[in-house]
């Protein structure tokens, strides 16, 4: 019984992470066709789900940066790198937007 | 190739001293702080450690053929008006020093300087100008009455043309736009790539990422500023 819960349980979670992915996908689609604001949009519905969603925090970031919102990409840089210390990425544009 | 000499390594001097050295040019730098000429020595042509106030000290490092030097030793208002002297009596051909305040820029130009210039002054300003308006990203004064802006575009003229902004009024000029154009790396990253479009014709669009450097005069500014 209690292995059928934690497979539902699994199941439920691979598929929510699913959802996700496929929006930040979709976030993504917009960003490169200059469509900003609803790539934002994506972003944030995908934080919505999953509070600590890296992929999601990071391509906001890139997004709020494209646009010039320097204190929005700043925050979520620093959320990415307060998830994933490491992440190259994030702290190279982290580094850049306080230099600026 | 021009010699370059920055007396004083302190954060602004050694700065300079080192964009310089980047930009392959010859850079001879001084301070009476070993410290401070250790931590640049590698990366500049020349370096001494040397007082520079002292005048036989700076003539002995035969900066006769020195094309321009920097003064940065601003804070010590005494040695830079000293150094700036005995400069202009070796035959530097040009001097180019860091000043404090209003005063100090004054003397600096009176003993000999070719050009003053007020580094803190400066960011002050541009820091103020970005704070004060967060979508002005840089900010420059090119005379007392003219500057050099770099300022988010508006939403207004967002997918308009030049030609359609109307900017005739007030005399400013768009005299290029910095563009973050959305690629994919390599790796599957989203990513932007910064392009600069200089001299854009009147069919040119502005695009919601776009950043435009304008000149004009502070009054023409300060209305494109004001529109949202």
């Amino acid at each position: 019984m209690n292995g059928d819960n934690s497979q539902g349980l699994e199941k439920k979670q691979a598929q929510r992470k699913k959802d996700i992915d496929t929006i930040i996908e979709v976030g993504k689609f917009y960003f490169l066709n200059q469509k900003f604001d609803e790539a934002i949009a994506e972003y944030k519905k995908a934080i919505a789900l999953d509070s600590k969603s890296i992929d999601a925090y990071y391509n906001l970031g890139i997004t709020l940066e494209a646009i010039s919102d320097q204190d929005g990409a700043r925050d979520a840089f620093a959320k990415v790198l307060e998830l994933d210390p490491a992440n190259k990425g994030a702290q190279e544009h982290y580094d850049r937007l306080v230099e600026d | 190739m021009r010699q370059f000499a920055v007396i004083g390594l302190g954060q602004f001097g050694s700065s300079v001293a080192l964009a310089l050295a980047e930009k392959g040019c010859d850079v001879l730098a001084i301070d009476s702080d070993q410290d401070r000429v250790d931590e640049i020595s590698e990366q500049v042509s020349q370096s001494v450690t040397v007082d520079a106030a002292d005048e036989k000290a700076l003539k002995s490092l035969g900066m006769k053929d020195i094309d321009v030097a920097i003064v940065s030793t601003g804070e010590d208002i005494e040695a830079s008006i000293s150094i700036v002297l005995i400069l202009k009596e070796i035959g530097v051909k040009e001097i180019i020093a860091k000043a404090v305040t209003p005063i100090h820029g004054t003397i600096l130009k009176k003993v000999g300087a070719d050009r003053v210039v007020f580094p803190e002054r400066d960011m002050g300003e541009r820091i103020a100008e970005s704070l004060a308006s967060p979508n002005v990203m840089d900010y420059s004064e090119i005379s007392d009455t003219h500057s050099i802006v770099e300022l988010v575009a508006p939403k207004k003229f967002w997918t308009k043309q030049l030609s359609d902004l109307k900017l005739e009024d007030t005399k400013v000029s768009i005299v290029a736009i910095k563009r973050k154009v959305p690629v994919i790396t390599a790796e599957g990253e989203t990513e932007f790539r910064e392009e600069i479009n200089i001299k854009p014709s009147p069919e040119d669009k502005i695009n919601r990422s776009d950043i435009l450097i304008m000149i004009g005069s502070f009054e023409g500014i300060q209305k494109v500023r004001g529109i949202q």
